[in-house]
């Protein structure tokens, strides 16, 4: 790789890595604000690179004087910072929803680890078919988390009582 | 970066996953027979194969998203150099913009030209995106709707007293706040600002304000009644006059809006009022999106 062709374009090479670091985050990471994150790292990315794109040295923001009456070659390119308007306002309603929807996850579930989200979910879609069938699996559901509480106080397993003790009953849970 | 990955990969193959699976298994062994013990040794075979695939994951994720960055910064330096004047994105379209902006559209602000009158159609779009978006976390997150639900969210205690130095500060700076955010609006077509950033600013100092002294004040100012009447009405407003200058420009009809003399405060034909109808609409969403994410109600 030509090092010195990666220093004469060091905004976008930025831009490139700050876009890595929100894909590995995105990647990685089980909490659900952490991939959030990671995905507006990765907007923030696009752009810096978009603006970096519209730069020319030496040359001014795209702002006419009303005085004297400049010439084009005086200023940058107005499009990029356009578009990168946009960009903003639609990544902002998109970080807006997914936090929202985050919170509604978060009070359903009590969680934001994304694994145990589909888990729980997956359970809860088992449960309500179970529940049809005359000894629904609502039932034994419902005495495994109690019983998983009472094992826990027995003294198997200590470290994870607290984890378990934050997953949420069943029967609280709106269908 | 690496090392902390590398790290990570360890520890996720030191610990075992906390599976409360394995606590059901327990359980359940107990309780019943046969059926029981073979469901036990299933889920940890489960559990054994969920922790391969975890390891497997992780390695795979960590050099995908290694192989996607050294093959961006690859092709980044093919990039002609940053900055060069003679570069393929500066073509003729932006030069169009930058020539012939100011006698076609009125504003001194090049790129308010642009978002406002010549891709106005886009931004109409984009308001329309942030408004949609809106409608969506209201419907999310709003606590009138949910009261009914059986596990509505306990509710958020009132305000805490907040701190006499916030108070003293917001005192201060909100209104001087308030006096930057209108007047980038208003003067968003002769220099920097526009509907957008001073919208966000506007609504930064409404966001300091109820922060300091409180929902309820803030809330006789904004009610939910206004915020919904002051988003759909500028909404409208720029809908209604963006198709009237489309079809008149369109069709090369006379049209009521000229660019007058840029560099007035009363000129570039419809640029300012979209602004203000765009920084109204910015300032009440971004408001919106604050109290409902604080309180779930306006």
């Amino acid at each position: 790789m030509d090092l010195q062709a990666l220093l004469d374009n060091r905004a976008e090479a930025a831009a490139i890595i700050l876009f890595g670091i929100g894909l590995t985050t995105l990647l990685l990471h089980r909490n659900l604000l952490k991939k959030v994150i990671g995905f507006s790292f990765m907007d923030s990315a696009i752009f810096l690179f978009l603006a970096s794109e519209g730069y020319i040295s030496g040359r001014a923001a795209p702002i006419q004087s009303a005085a004297s009456d400049l010439p084009a070659s005086a200023f940058i390119n107005p499009l990029p910072a356009g578009l990168v308007l946009t960009g903003i306002v639609v990544s902002v309603s998109v970080t807006a929803l997914m936090l929202s929807l985050t919170v509604r996850l978060y009070e359903r579930f009590h969680t934001l680890d994304l694994d145990r989200i589909v888990r729980l979910a997956r359970e809860d879609a088992a449960v309500s078919v179970g529940a049809a069938a005359p000894v629904g699996k609502a039932e034994r559901k419902a005495g495994t988390n109690a019983d998983a509480g009472a094992a826990v106080s027995a003294g198997k397993a200590e470290q994870k009582s607290e984890k378990d003790a934050a997953l949420p009953d069943p029967e609280r849970r709106d269908r | 970066m690496r090392n902390d990955l590398d790290r990570d990969l360890e520890r996720s193959l030191e610990e075992p996953r906390p599976a409360h699976s394995r606590l059901d298994a327990a359980h359940l062994h107990r309780h019943d027979g046969r059926i029981l013990r073979q469901e036990a040794a299933l889920s940890a075979r489960d559990e054994q194969a969920q922790a391969v695939f975890t390891v497997i994951y992780r390695v795979l994720a960590v050099l995908a998203a290694a192989g996607i960055i050294l093959l961006l910064l690859w092709s980044v330096t093919d990039l002609p150099a940053f900055g060069g004047e003679r570069n393929p994105a500066d073509n003729e379209v932006a030069r169009r913009y930058l020539e012939d902006g100011v006698r076609e559209g009125g504003a001194l602000n090049l790129v308010a030209n642009i978002i406002l009158d010549y891709r106005a159609f886009d931004t109409l779009g984009e308001s329309n995106v942030l408004f949609t978006a809106a409608c969506a976390v209201l419907l999310l997150l709003r606590r009138q709707r949910r009261a009914d639900l059986p596990h509505a969210p306990e509710a958020i205690e009132a305000d805490p007293p907040a701190d006499p130095v916030l108070r003293a500060g917001a005192a201060l700076l909100s209104p001087a706040i308030l006096m930057l955010g209108l007047y980038l609006i208003l003067t968003g077509h002769l220099g920097p600002g526009g509907g957008f950033s001073g919208g966000a600013v506007l609504s930064g100092a409404l966001i300091l304000y109820r922060c300091a002294f409180g929902g309820g004040r803030a809330g006789q100012l904004l009610t939910y009644r206004v915020w919904r009447g002051a988003t759909f009405a500028a909404l409208a407003f720029y809908a209604v006059s963006k198709a009237y200058s489309f079809f008149t420009g369109a069709n090369g009809l006379p049209s009521v809006f000229s660019p007058g003399t840029p560099g007035s405060l009363f000129s570039a034909g419809l640029i300012p009022p979209l602004n203000i109808a765009v920084g109204l609409v910015v300032c009440c969403i971004m408001y919106g999106f604050f109290a409902l994410f604080r309180k779930g109600e306006m």
